[in-house]
C-alpha cells in the first residue's frame, strides 16, 4: 500500500483519538497502519501533524466553552423572575392546548356528521326481509347484515364498496365528478342547500373551501384554547396578580 | 409541633416551597452549563450570560415538569442552544462580536507576540470551520468540549445513544481537521 493510501487512514485514526495529544502512536488500533508508521518516517510525521492539529482543535473548542457566569448570575435570574412575575405553570399546562385541540376536533367531527344533508327518510329504508326460516339457521347470532354482500352493486367501478351497516338502497346516490368540476358542484350544492341559487356566484371562478362548506361551519367551532392558555399563564386563576 | 403545623399548611404552599428549593439547586448546579452552551454559540460573555438567564426564566416557568435533574439539564441545553442561535441571527448585523474569548488564556507570560498572533488566526479559522459544520455535529462537538463532559454525558444531554455521540464527534473532528489543514 502506498503512503498516499495511508494518508486517509491517518486522518481517520487521528480523528478517532480523544484527546488527540495523549495517545502514543504505537497505540494505533489499526495494526497495518501502526506497522507502516513504525517503518515510514514521512507517514509518522503526517500522523504527528494530524494529531497536533486535532489537539489544537480540542484546545480551541475547550476554551470556547470555558468559564463561568458572573457571580451574580443566580441573583439576576431571581430578580428577573420577580420582576416579570413568572410562576411555574402546573405540569399539565402543556397538555391543555393539546386537549383543547383534540376536543375541538371531536366537536368538528360531530358537527360535520350531524350537519350532513338529510338522508332519505327512515320509512323509505329497505328493511331486511324477515328471516325466511330462522330455525333452520345453525347460528342464530349471525348478523342480519350478512346477506347484504349479495345486494346488487350500484357503485361505479373503482369506488369503494358500501360501508358496513349501509344498504345499497339507503346510501345517497353517488355521482362521479371530474376533479376540476368538484368546486362548481359544491357551489351548486351550497346554493341549493341555502335555497338561493344565484347564477352569478355560480359563475365565479375560485371560491375558498370555507365558503363552499359554509353551512357546516357552526359557532361551536370557535371554542378557543386561548382562554385556557391565559388562565394558566401564571398558574393561577385569571385576575390573580399575585407575584412570586 | 412543626410537623403538625406543616400538615395544616396548604399542599400548594408546600409544593411551591419545595419547587423553589429544587430550582435554586438547579440554578446552582447548571448555570455554568447553560452559560457555556450559550458561549459556544455566541462567543460573547455578556450575550451568553443574558441568554443563559433567559433560559433559566423559561425553565422556571416550566419547572413543574422539569423536576428530574437529567430532564432539566437536557431541556436547559436545548433551550439555551435555540435561544443562542436566535440571538446570533439577530446579532449577525452587529459585527461587534468579541471573538477573543480564547484570548484570555493566551495572555500567559511565556507566549510571544508571534504565538498570540498565530493563535488568534487559528481561533478565527476554527470559528469559521465550526460554523461550516451542520448543527447536529456542532452541538455535539461543543458539548463534548465542555470540561468534565464525556460522550455519555453528552448523550444524556441530547437524548442520544452514546454510540451516536461518538460517531458524530468523530465526524465533526475529522471535518474540522480537514478544514483547518
Ligand atoms: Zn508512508
Amino acid at each position: 500500500m502506498s503512503c498516499e493510501q495511508y494518508k486517509s487512514r491517518i486522518a481517520v485514526v487521528a480523528a478517532a483519538f480523544r484527546p488527540a495529544s495523549s495517545t502514543p502512536s504505537n497505540a494505533v488500533p489499526d495494526l497495518d497502519l501502526a506497522a507502516h508508521l513504525a517503518a515510514c518516517p514521512a507517514c509518522r510525521a503526517e500522523f504527528d501533524t494530524q494529531r497536533a492539529l486535532l489537539a489544537s482543535i480540542d484546545r480551541g473548542l475547550a476554551s470556547m466553552v470555558a468559564g463561568k457566569p458572573a457571580g451574580d448570575f443566580a441573583a439576576h435570574v431571581r430578580s428577573r423572575i420577580a420582576q416579570e412575575g413568572i410562576a411555574p405553570r402546573p405540569w399539565f399546562a402543556g397538555w391543555l392546548p393539546v386537549t383543547a385541540a383534540a376536543l375541538a376536533l371531536v366537536v368538528l367531527v360531530g358537527v360535520l356528521t350531524i350537519g350532513r344533508p338529510p338522508r332519505l327518510p327512515q320509512s323509505t329504508r329497505v328493511t331486511p326481509p324477515a328471516p325466511v326460516a330462522p330455525a333452520e339457521k345453525p347460528h342464530a347470532t349471525a348478523p342480519p347484515e350478512v346477506p347484504r354482500t349479495e345486494a346488487p352493486t350500484t357503485v361505479a367501478a373503482g369506488r369503494r364498496p358500501p360501508r358496513e351497516g349501509q344498504s345499497a338502497a339507503n346510501r345517497e346516490p353517488e355521482v362521479l365528478v371530474p376533479r376540476g368540476e368538484m368546486a362548481a358542484v359544491m357551489r351548486l350544492f351550497n346554493a341549493n342547500w341555502e335555497g338561493k341559487a344565484d347564477g352569478a356566484s355560480l359563475m365565479a371562478a375560485a371560491m375558498p373551501t370555507t365558503e363552499i362548506l359554509k353551512p357546516l361551519a357552526t359557532p361551536e367551532l370557535k371554542i378557543s384554547p386561548l382562554e385556557i392558555e391565559r388562565l394558566d399563564e401564571k398558574g393561577k386563576p385569571k385576575g390573580s396578580s399575585e407575584n412570586r | 409541633m412543626d410537623a403538625l403545623v406543616d400538615s395544616y399548611l396548604e399542599p400548594a404552599v408546600i409544593l411551591d416551597q419545595s419547587l423553589e428549593r429544587e430550582f435554586e439547586q438547579r440554578l446552582a448546579d447548571s448555570s455554568a452549563l447553560a452559560f457555556r452552551v450559550a458561549l459556544g454559540v455566541l462567543r460573547n460573555r455578556d450575550d451568553a450570560e443574558d441568554v443563559a438567564q433567559e433560559a433559566f426564566l423559561r425553565a422556571f416557568r416550566n419547572f413543574s415538569r422539569l423536576r428530574d435533574r437529567d430532564r432539566f439539564r437536557a431541556w436547559l441545553v436545548r433551550t439555551t442552544w435555540r435561544l443562542a442561535l436566535d440571538r446570533i441571527r439577530a446579532a449577525r448585523r452587529r459585527e461587534a462580536r468579541e471573538t477573543s474569548v480564547m484570548m484570555e488564556e493566551l495572555n500567559s507570560p511565556e507566549r510571544t507576540v508571534e504565538d498570540v498572533r498565530a493563535a488568534r488566526e487559528f481561533e478565527q479559522r476554527l470559528v469559521r470551520a465550526l460554523d461550516e459544520l451542520s448543527e447536529k455535529l456542532r452541538v455535539v462537538v461543543l458539548l463534548a468540549a465542555i470540561e468534565g463532559h464525556d460522550t455519555r454525558e453528552v448523550g444524556r444531554l441530547l437524548g442520544l445513544p452514546e454510540g451516536t455521540v461518538k460517531s458524530r464527534l468523530f465526524h465533526a473532528r475529522k471535518k474540522l481537521a480537514a478544514m483547518l489543514r
